[in-house]
């Protein structure tokens, strides 16, 4: 649960998120808070669980004097174009309460509710979507990092794909906010996926082999039994089996070899 | 385990004696083990050594605690034989006993090969095809089915 809470709190791009074997030196240590905060560098607001406010950069402060809005909650959104007066609004909650500056008001998205937005977005892209500008559900992209990539992919959803592919395409950019960490955390290079708070991605799966010929058929389990042979030589009950298989296919010379393998296998073993 | 596998290799490419040897070998190990006694039956039958077959069904329904005549492969023994009646009697309790227990159509199939009723036989191949019958996947090499290499429902079976 504290890795889930760590992985969560650092989709938050306000906030400074103290990695979990830091933050685990204090547990049960009996130290008060605020000195707790010095050693860890970070505000003694009470927070625990080495979780603190990320100290505004000196262009947030300056803006914040100003009485502008932080970009981090929400300046650099595009700001919706002006309606005209009189013209009917889409029916939302705020129109419909009558007010027209806050109908037409720039949505206040909080840091959160934009990191977590963001997070899962990055849950649903896949490397295709890098290429082909496209998010595809997570399930499709397995089957396609273990087969061909040659292969036609399942209908993509067409979730906002420009940024998605800018995303995925130059993660530079994205280096400061929740977008980039969470990417890097995926891409195996980052803080958290070493520290296995979020599991890396793309995850290292074994390369299956590709279709034969006739699809999902006895081509396909000829070279599964291949490739797992080659995995586990060592497994007899695999080269029982590829010989049954290896009969029903009338091929009994191999089938023969791979029956006395077994056997021999069995016997080494006894 | 693996002495049947690789004697049933030997039965599928028609090594009758050297499966009957490599299952006496097994046998010697484990001498209840119901496979190779069925798997002995069958090679004996192949070898028209019938009254060797039979006895050696009648051990493996004994062990399983079944009655003989539901044996499959005492069935086909019989119909090899020449033993009609015998034969029809176990189809009759096999087709009974069907809604019990699962019992391969394609095995019954191959009882009505053996008392020479061919579409009877293709039919029942069929039905085992309609049941996601396991047993099919010998189709191609299965001994038993040997009669019905050639004939086209057998080949259009095949290829499906």
């Amino acid at each position: 649960m504290t890795d889930a809470l760590i992985a969560d709190l650092a989709q938050i791009g306000g906030l400074r998120v103290i990695s979990r074997t830091s933050a685990m030196r204090y547990k049960g240590a009996g130290k008060p808070l605020p000195e707790i905060a010095r050693e860890l560098n970070v505000d003694a607001g009470g927070r625990r669980h080495g979780v603190a406010r990320r100290r505004p950069r000196a262009h947030h402060r300056a803006a914040h004097r100003r009485g502008d809005r932080p970009p981090s909650l929400g300046a650099e959104l595009p700001a919706r174009p002006e309606r005209r007066a009189g013209a009917p609004g889409r029916g939302g909650a705020r129109d419909r309460a009558g007010d027209p500056a806050r109908a037409h008001a720039a949505p206040a998205r909080s840091a959160g509710r934009r990191a977590r937005h963001s997070a899962r977005r990055l849950r649903d892209l896949s490397p295709a979507a890098a290429t082909s500008g496209t998010s595809v559900p997570r399930s499709t992209c397995a089957r396609e990092s273990r087969y061909s990539s040659a292969r036609s992919r399942s209908t993509p959803t067409t979730r906002s794909p420009t940024r998605d592919r800018r995303l995925l395409q130059h993660p530079r950019r994205h280096r400061g906010d929740a977008l980039g960490r969470g990417l890097r955390a995926r891409q195996g290079g980052g803080r958290l996926a070493r520290s296995r708070s979020i599991p890396i991605w793309p995850r290292p799966t074994p390369r299956w082999p590709s279709r034969g010929s006739s699809g999902c058929g006895l081509n396909r389990a000829e070279e599964t039994f291949r490739h797992a042979l080659r995995l586990n030589p060592g497994y007899a009950t695999g080269h029982q089996w590829f010989a049954e298989f290896l009969a029903s296919q009338g091929r009994f010379d191999e089938a023969t070899r791979e029956a006395q393998h077994a056997a021999d296998l069995i016997r080494s073993r006894s | 385990m693996i002495g049947t596998t690789h004697a049933d290799v030997l039965y599928f490419g028609r090594r009758y004696e050297d499966s009957i040897e490599t299952l006496h070998r097994t046998l010697e190990i484990g001498p209840n083990f119901v496979a190779a006694h069925t798997d002995l039956g069958r090679a004996a039958t192949q070898l028209q050594r019938f009254d060797e077959a039979i006895a050696e069904f009648r051990i493996a329904a004994d062990l399983q605690g079944i009655d003989p005549d539901h044996a499959p492969g005492l069935g086909y023994a019989y119909a090899a034989a020449g033993r009609r009646d015998d034969a029809l009697r176990v189809i009759g309790e096999l087709e009974a006993r069907r809604a019990e227990r699962p019992i391969s159509s394609h095995a019954i199939a191959a009882i009505h090969l053996a008392l020479g009723d061919e579409a009877t036989a293709l039919d029942t191949l069929e039905r085992a095809y309609r049941e996601r019958d396991r047993a099919l996947v010998w189709l191609k090499v299965h001994p038993r089915l040997d009669l019905l290499r050639g004939h086209p429902r057998f080949a259009a079976l095949v290829r499906r």
